[in-house]
C-alpha cells in the first residue's frame, strides 16, 4: 500500500506541476486527462490484487503446516479469500508432499470486546464468534489423480479424486488491533482455530456407522493483516 | 526478533499433529498396531503347525460396510471352533488412513488371530503405503496344519499392468521354500483371474503355474461381491471360491481335514 500510495501522489504531483509551467495562476483542481484518468483507475485496479494479510495455519487437511497470503474486502472486511501452500511430511510414506489451497472465509459477526476510543476509533480487542470456511486442496504427487485414468472401466471409483478435496469449516477468532504509533509491519493480528472436515469423511459418515468426533479435525492459525 | 517469532509459531503450530489435527486423508502416519500379518502369522505358525484338522474363516470386502463388519465379527466370536480368520482385501473404501484405522478396529476386536491381503481400493493416494505399514509385504505366505496358505496380490490394474502383478517369480520361490514344511496349497486373492483387476494377458500362463504348488486344494478370493463358486477356466477342475462383500452379510469357513476340504457358507 504504501509504495501504492507513494506512486499516486508522485503521479498527482507530476500533473500539478505541468498544470503550472502553463499558467501562472495555479490551477485549484488538476484536470485528469483521459490519459491519467485510465492510469489511476488501473493502478487502483492492480493495487487491489496486493495480498492484504499474511496466514499461518497447522493441520486441517492441508499438511502439517500451511502459510500463505490472502485478501479480505467487503464493508466490514467480512469476506476473506486466502491461498495457502502446505506440506505433508514423509512419515511413513516414500516422501513428503505438497498441497495448495483455495479457501474462502466468511466472518458474519464482530464484537467489540473494548470500547470505541474518543476519536471514533474501533477497540483494540474484537471477537468474531463464528468464521465460516470452504476450501479446495490439492495434493502433489503421481499417486494422486485429478480425474480416474483411462485404465479403469468407467465409473469405477465412485468419487470424484484423490487429488482435490473439498473441505468444509467453523470456528471462532479473537483479533488485536495494534495502535497506530506501534504499528510496524502489520495494523492488526487474529488468532483462529477451526474444527472442519472434507467430502470423503463425510461420505464415510453417511455411508458407515461412524462418530462424527472421527472426521472432525481441529487447526489453529494465525493472521497477520498488512491493509 | 519478528523471524524468530514467526520461526517459533511456526514450530509449534506444527508440532500439533496426530490426535485431533487432521493434517492430511493421505497422510501415511500410522499409530497403534503396525506389521500386523507378521506378527499374526508368528502366533499361526506356532499355534498350528501340527493341527489334523484346520478350520479358517474368510472375509472380504469390508469397504464402509462397518455395522456389518461388527455383525460378522460378532459372529465369528461366537463360534469356538475357528482357528484364524483371513481377510481378502478393500479393507478401505478411498483408503484414507481413518478408514484403514476403523477396519482394523473391527478385525482386532477377533478372538482369532487373522491376516488380511490388500485390495484394489486399498491403494487409492498412498493405501498401498499405509497398507505396507499396517500390515506388511502385499505377497504373504504362512503354514498351518502342513497346508500353505500362499496369499498373492494380483491388483494389476492399480500398477497400469507395469508391475510384477502377479509376482511369478515369487510364486515360483513359494513352490519350493519349507517345502518339507508342508504337503497342500490354498492359493487366496483379492482378485480373480478374468476380473477387471487381473492381468487377463496372464490368465492361462497363471493357471499353469498353479499346478506346480504342491497338493493344490482350491483357490479363495474376494473383489467381486459376490458368493459364486466353482472352475473359472473352461475344462478345468480346480475350485475358485468367491468371499462376498461385509453388506452381503455372509462368509465362508474352510475346514480342512487329512482327506480333503469342506466349504460352509455362513449367514449372520
Amino acid at each position: 500500500m504504501r509504495w501504492n500510495r507513494y506512486f499516486i501522489s508522485m503521479a498527482l504531483l507530476a500533473c500539478s506541476m505541468c498544470a503550472m509551467a502553463d499558467d501562472s495562476i495555479s490551477v485549484q483542481q488538476p484536470v485528469e486527462s483521459k490519459y491519467e484518468k485510465t492510469l489511476h483507475r488501473k493502478e487502483k485496479a492492480w493495487a487491489s490484487l496486493i495480498p492484504t494479510h499474511f496466514a499461518i495455519q497447522n493441520a486441517g487437511n492441508m499438511g502439517v503446516l500451511s502459510a500463505g497470503i490472502g485478501w479480505s474486502y467487503g464493508k466490514r472486511r467480512q469476506w476473506e479469500t486466502d491461498l495457502f501452500f502446505g506440506y505433508v511430511p514423509k512419515h511413513d510414506s516414500t516422501r513428503g508432499k505438497l498441497t495448495t489451497t483455495l479457501k474462502g472465509n466468511f466472518i458474519p459477526w464482530d464484537i467489540n470486546w473494548t470500547p470505541k476510543t474518543a476519536s471514533g476509533d474501533a477497540g483494540r480487542w474484537k471477537f468474531q464468534p463464528l468464521t465460516c470456511s470452504i476450501y479446495l486442496n490439492t495434493v502433489y504427487g503421481s499417486e494422486f489423480w485429478k480425474s480416474q485414468p483411462g485404465r479403469y472401466p468407467d465409473d469405477y471409483y465412485q468419487f470424484m479424486s484423490t487429488k482435490f478435496r473439498l473441505n468444509v469449516a467453523f470456528g471462532q477468532r479473537i483479533m488485536f488491533q495494534i495502535p497506530e504509533s506501534k504499528r510496524k509491519r502489520h495494523n492488526r493480528i487474529a488468532l483462529y482455530y477451526e474444527v472442519g472436515t472434507c467430502d470423503l469423511y463425510i461420505r464415510a459418515m453417511f455411508q458407515s456407522s461412524v462418530p462424527i468426533k472421527d472426521i472432525l479435525g481441529l487447526s489453529i492459525g494465525m493472521k497477520f493483516y498488512t491493509l | 526478533m519478528r523471524k524468530a517469532l514467526l520461526a517459533s509459531v511456526a514450530v509449534l503450530l506444527s508440532s500439533c499433529s496426530g490426535g485431533v489435527f487432521d493434517v492430511h486423508p493421505y497422510d501415511v502416519d500410522v499409530s497403534g498396531e503396525t506389521g500386523i500379518n507378521k506378527k499374526q502369522i508368528a502366533v499361526i505358525e506356532s499355534k498350528f503347525a501340527n493341527k489334523d484338522t484346520l478350520r479358517v474363516a474368510f472375509i472380504s470386502d469390508t469397504h464402509l460396510w462397518h455395522s456389518d463388519a461388527r455383525d460378522q465379527v460378532d459372529d465369528l466370536n461366537k463360534r469356538t471352533n475357528i482357528d484364524f480368520v483371513v481377510h481378502c482385501g478393500d479393507l478401505t473404501d478411498t483408503a484414507t488412513e481413518i478408514e484403514y484405522e476403523w477396519s482394523r478396529g473391527i478385525l482386532m476386536k477377533l478372538n482369532y488371530p487373522f491376516v488380511a491381503l490388500i485390495g484394489n481400493h486399498d491403494y487409492l493416494g498412498t493405501g498401498d503405503q499405509i497398507y505396507e505399514t499396517m500390515y506388511g509385504d502385499m505377497n504373504f505366505s504362512f503354514i498351518a496344519g502342513r497346508v500353505k496358505f500362499v496369499c498373492l496380490n494380483t491388483n494389476s490394474t492399480e500398477y497400469d499392468y507395469m508391475a510384477a502383478v502377479p509376482n511369478f517369480d515369487w510364486m515360483e520361490e513359494e513352490m519350493v521354500k519349507d517345502s518339507a514344511k508342508f504337503d497342500r496349497t490354498v492359493i487366496v486373492m483379492h482378485a480373480p483371474p478374468f476380473s477387471d483387476q487381473f492381468n487377463n494377458n496372464v490368465c492361462k500362463a497363471f493357471r499353469r503355474y498353479l499346478d506346480y504348488f504342491p497338493g493344490l486344494m482350491c483357490c479363495v478370493y474376494g473383489h467381486v461381491h459376490n458368493d459364486d463358486f466353482g472352475p473359472l477356466y473352461p475344462n478345468d477342475d480346480l475350485i475358485f471360491w468367491g468371499i462376498d462383500c461385509a453388506e452381503d452379510r455372509n462368509y465362508r469357513i474352510l475346514t480342512i481335514t487329512p482327506d480333503g476340504y469342506e466349504m460352509e457358507q455362513i449367514f449372520y
